[in-house]
Parts: structure tokens; C-alpha cells; sequence
């Protein structure tokens, strides 16, 4: 059977919102107008991505991130808020489900197995680097702790798949923004459990690798497409910049936020 | 100056039909296009269940076939059963809440307007039929016994609290059909002597009137009430699937057909090319079919302060199942774009 060929987009911009716009661009427009299926490593500067459901009143400390002048982003898939900083690497799954070939296909449609697949991923590049690591619900664990956290979006037949992996992420900063006391005590930082420190590039490669074998497909660097600049361009003027989208509590009725 | 409430009187007609109009003269209070409204009526022997209700844990099924007795269900928020029969006075409250606040000291949103209405019950029967009848949240009583009971459901300000004032009704055969067991009386067993039902309606008419500052005039239900009672009878009333199971279709304002379009925030062009299918598939049905787009991530006033929403929106909300075309609260079609005749064919089988 031919290998299949994704694109591998590492690019990241200096500002969340637009970072978060990005991740919404390239999944429409595999959608508009289809293209290779892509996996987006990318970081972002100190902020707070909370989830489409939530409230950021009650799920961040609003205060606290005032002070430390971290933005505040919601993103379009659901869970929890999380903290980002430049110790932390994300990853993006870009996936249209019919392109995909059986029995992946038909385990993707399902949302609980499509987060153990996606996950495996990393949990793939994880023991390439030595480090024995699990999936459990959407988080990958070492040792009982959480070094990263996912959460998906679907349009149509496309879906989203983006997580965290926690590298050497400021824990204090993240305690204070998101307004967990000791979050040492059930998260941990790749460079924790790692007996040399490994450079970012080298922890991507593996990232990479595990895709690939995970999907069985090779990976080929790209860039974005002018379309999705254009589309990103537009969704961070309109949604992510917008404290409408961000904050807004009006947002809310009885938990429903539509 | 006192408010004007409209006084509707309909007596002994068919119980299921019954709540229909009910529930027809809520929805024309909360749309605007009736004033706040107390209705009383007879009907014949029903057991009446409330929208949480079992009918298996509930009610006496075997007893209620052998004793004539219909099954009917409410909408309420509250688990409540009762009965009824032509010994019984039932009321309908269609009102705006915003305005009893003025007459409500110690306010404990739900409980103090219950207990105000049932204050209202209880001055008119104390008044006229010189009992010592109390009144709280949960009803009526005389003596501790449970004399008037009731249903409620709410919609933002908008509160349809309907029940039964027990005048003379067979307690003998409520305590066979329901498996309820509350201490309850009868005005006729308190007073010890026949009380015709005019009477009642009159007491309870001044006690509303006494306690609200309230003057009735009495009318006829509107023609579009007429048309929605119709319809509600036939989607909902007259079926098991709501009587008995507690499943009931999900219709907006006056009970149009309602469709729901779930789609992205802007919307993408397989969106736009969705929702141009579904005004284009009920561009002749203008007057039977109410669209509702709603674009994930634009808020839950896109379409005016006090939004409807189907308990499926919600769920496909939660899950983001885009796009999703719900029809009358159900999810008809959802992550692809049905046909022109698909589409036709679902919405025209609930219309």
C-alpha cells in the first residue's frame, strides 16, 4: 500500500489569538477546499486557552493573569483551560475523516477511540525518547501524572485534534493563572522525567516519528496556504480578538453557551 | 389602578384537549399576544402527571381502565400527580410574574409565587365559605389536609401554574388511580353540605381579585389560540408518546413547525449552501415552518433576549455535532447535507 503524505506545518505566530485563529483556518479550509490532512507543531507565548464551554470567570483567575499580562483565548473545542508558555509544545491533527482508510476510518468516527488514536501519537514519540507514557481519556500520564492534555472539534467530516505537552512549562505561573495550588503534585514536565535535557527540535522529530508510524503516512514540511492566511486573518478579526468570543460571561445562560 | 386580567371559563370538555388549551393560552401569554389570564374549568375524571412524572410509578393503571378515568399529562417542573373529576375546579394561571413581586414580602424566587397564588385561592374560599383554609408553596389546606393542588412551569417571567380545587371530588377513586399519598379533603366533607361549582368560581374570581388588585374581564380564546390548541392536540395531547412516556415535540412561540439549523460560527460555505436548502425547501411553507439558525460560538441571544431552545440543540451543542438540522426538537440530520427531498419529506411528516 502507498504511504500516504501529510503535511507537517510548524509555524506559530507571536500572538495566541491568532495562533488560535490559525488552528481554526486550517481546519476549514481542509474543508472548503480540501488538501493534504496536516499536524501543526506549535508554541505560544504565555496566555490561558480555555474551552468552548467555558466560563473564564469561573474557570481562570482573571485577576491574576491581569497582572502577569497573560491573554486570555477560548478556543473552539471543548475541556478544560489550559496554560501555555514557551515550555510548552502543542500539537494539531488535522484529519478528513473519508481520506483516512479502514479500520482507522471507522475507529475515528468514534470520539473516545479517535482520542486514544490521537494520543497514541505522542505516546508513540514519547517512548522513542525513552519515556514509558500512557494514554488515559485525552490526557497522556507518566508515572500517574499529566504532561499533556487534548481536546477535539469536528466540522462536518473534519476534525480537529489539538493538545498540549508540557516541556518545561512555568508550573508557578500556571498555579497562579489558572488558580490550582500545587499543580506539581498531579502534572509534570517532560524535562522531569528525562535523564539529559533534550532540545526542542529533537523532542518534535520524535513527535513526528510517532505520527508517522501511528498513521502510517510521511510527514513533508509545508507552510500555510495563502487561503488560510486569508481565512485566519479574517477569524482573528472577527472571533479570536474579540472580547465577545474571549470573556464575554453574556455568553452564558444556565451553562449554555451556543 | 388596578390591572386588567382576562377571566376564560370553558366547562366539561374533553381532558386531553383540556390541557391543550392550557398550555395554548401560556404559550399566547409569553408571546404577547394575550393579557395574563385565569382560566376555570371542569373536566371529567383524569389522572394528571406531571412532565417528570412515571406513569408506571405513579399511577394505578388497572384502577384508572376500570374506573373510566383518562390519563393525561402537564407540562410542570415539579413530579407532581393529582386527580380530578367533575366534583373538582380547575384553574390556569397564564401569567407575566414580574408584576407580583409588588405583593410578595420576603421574596423567595419559585416558592413565593406559588404561595401567592395559592394565597389567592385560599381568601376567596375563607371569604366565602367562612373556612380556615392556609395556604404555601406546595397548595391549599384545610385542617392539614390538601383542599387544591397544582402544576407549574415557567418560561423566563412567565409562569403557567395549573391545578384542581377539590370541591367535591371522589377521593375515593383518586386514592385508586394514583399511588400518591397525601393527606387531602374536600370543601363539600369541611363544610358538610353541597357547594355549587358557580361559587366557586366566584370565590376564587375575588380572591384573585382581592389579593392582585386584579379586575377580570371575562372573554372567549383568540382564533390563534383556537388554531394552536388544535395542533397541540394533535402533536401532543391527544398521543401515549406524552401522555404515557413524557415525550413531547419541541415547538416555538405559537407552535410552529420548528427547525433548527445548527451551523459554524462564521459559517462555511457548506453552511451557507444548508441553510439556503432549508429556506428554499419551506419557501411555501412561510406561515406553518419557523427557521432558526444558530451559529456555534455567536451567543445565546442570537435570536432575541428570551431564547426557545430544544433540549437537542443542546446536546449537539455539547458535543459539537456540526452541522445538525433538528426538527420539532428532534435531530433529523446531522454532519452532511440531506437531500431536497429528504429534508421536504421530514419536515412535512410533523407540520
Amino acid at each position: 500500500m502507498k504511504m500516504r503524505c501529510w503535511r507537517l506545518l510548524e509555524y506559530s505566530s507571536k500572538n495566541p489569538a491568532m495562533n488560535l485563529a490559525i488552528e481554526e483556518a486550517i481546519l476549514r479550509c481542509l474543508l472548503e477546499y480540501g488538501g493534504p490532512n496536516t499536524i501543526r507543531l506549535w508554541q505560544n507565548p504565555s496566555s490561558v486557552i480555555i474551552g468552548y464551554f467555558q466560563n473564564p470567570k469561573s474557570a481562570v483567575n482573571m485577576a491574576a493573569c491581569k497582572k502577569m499580562e497573560i491573554s486570555v483565548i477560548r478556543r473552539i473545542s471543548g475541556g478544560g483551560a489550559v496554560y501555555h508558555d514557551h515550555g510548552n509544545l502543542n500539537y494539531s491533527i488535522f484529519v478528513e475523516r473519508e481520506s483516512l482508510e479502514n479500520p482507522l476510518k471507522a475507529s475515528i468516527k468514534d470520539v473516545e477511540k479517535s482520542y486514544a488514536i490521537f494520543c497514541g501519537g505522542v505516546v508513540e514519540g514519547l517512548k522513542a525518547l525513552g519515556i514509558e507514557a500512557y494514554s488515559q481519556n485525552g490526557d497522556i500520564m507518566i508515572r500517574g501524572k499529566k504532561v499533556s492534555g487534548s481536546a477535539q472539534h469536528r466540522l462536518y467530516n473534519v476534525i480537529l485534534h489539538h493538545g498540549t505537552l508540557m516541556l518545561n512549562i512555568n508550573m508557578e505561573m500556571l498555579g497562579q493563572a489558572l488558580e490550582i495550588s500545587n499543580p506539581e503534585k498531579f502534572l509534570v514536565n517532560l524535562h522531569e522525567v528525562l535523564p539529559n535535557k533534550i532540545p526542542l527540535d529533537k523532542i518534535k522529530k520524535a513527535v513526528t516519528k510517532g505520527f508517522e508510524k501511528t498513521f502510517n503516512i510521511k510527514l513533508e514540511k509545508g507552510a500555510l496556504t495563502s487561503k488560510e492566511r486569508c481565512v485566519a486573518k479574517k477569524l482573528y478579526k472577527m472571533k479570536y480578538s474579540q472580547e465577545n468570543w474571549n470573556i464575554k460571561s453574556g455568553l452564558y445562560h444556565g451553562g449554555f453557551s451556543l | 389602578m388596578p390591572a386588567v386580567w382576562r377571566l376564560l371559563k370553558f366547562i366539561k370538555g374533553n381532558p386531553k384537549m383540556e390541557w391543550a388549551v392550557n398550555e395554548a393560552i401560556f404559550r399566547s401569554r409569553r408571546t404577547g399576544l394575550a393579557p395574563d389570564t385565569l382560566r376555570l374549568w371542569q373536566g371529567s375524571a383524569s389522572v394528571v402527571l406531571g412532565t417528570p412524572s412515571s406513569f408506571k410509578d405513579d399511577v394505578n393503571h388497572e384502577n384508572c381502565i376500570k374506573n373510566g378515568v383518562e390519563i393525561v399529562r402537564a407540562n410542570s417542573v415539579s413530579p407532581e400527580v393529582f386527580y380530578y373529576d367533575m366534583g373538582s375546579l380547575n384553574f390556569a394561571f397564564a401569567i407575566d410574574t414580574s408584576e407580583l413581586k409588588q405583593f410578595i414580602e420576603n421574596y423567595q424566587p419559585v416558592l413565593s409565587e406559588y404561595q401567592l397564588l395559592n394565597e389567592c385561592i385560599a381568601v376567596g374560599l375563607n371569604k366565602k365559605f367562612r373556612v380556615t383554609s392556609k395556604a404555601d408553596a406546595t397548595g391549599v389546606y384545610i385542617n392539614n389536609k390538601k383542599v387544591s393542588e397544582s402544576l407549574q412551569v415557567w418560561f423566563y417571567d412567565y409562569l403557567l401554574f395549573q391545578g384542581t380545587a377539590h370541591i367535591n371530588t371522589n377521593l375515593s377513586i383518586y386514592n385508586q388511580v394514583t399511588r400518591s399519598k397525601k393527606q387531602l379533603t374536600t370543601l363539600k366533607l369541611e363544610i358538610g353540605e353541597e357547594i355549587p361549582v358557580g361559587e366557586v368560581i366566584n370565590a376564587l374570581v375575588q380572591g384573585v381579585e382581592e389579593k392582585l388588585d386584579v379586575k377580570f374581564n371575562e372573554q372567549n380564546i383568540t382564533e390563534e389560540e383556537q388554531k394552536l390548541i388544535q395542533k397541540l392536540y394533535r402533536v401532543k395531547y391527544r398521543l401515549d408518546k406524552w401522555n404515557i412516556s413524557g415525550r413531547e415535540p419541541f415547538l416555538i412561540g405559537m407552535g410552529k413547525t420548528t427547525v433548527e439549523v445548527f451551523v459554524a460560527y462564521p459559517p462555511t460555505s457548506k453552511c451557507r449552501e444548508l441553510i439556503d436548502l432549508v429556506k428554499n425547501v419551506t419557501s411555501d411553507l412561510q406561515n406553518e415552518v419557523e427557521i432558526r439558525v444558530w451559529m456555534r460560538g455567536r451567543g445565546i441571544n442570537q435570536h432575541g433576549p428570551c431564547p426557545e431552545i430544544s433540549p437537542v440543540l443542546r446536546y449537539v451543542e455539547k458535543h459539537s455535532t456540526l452541522p445538525a438540522i433538528i426538527i420539532n426538537g428532534e435531530l433529523k440530520f446531522s454532519e452532511s447535507i440531506p437531500s431536497k427531498e429528504d429534508l421536504r419529506k421530514a419536515i412535512l411528516e410533523v407540520s
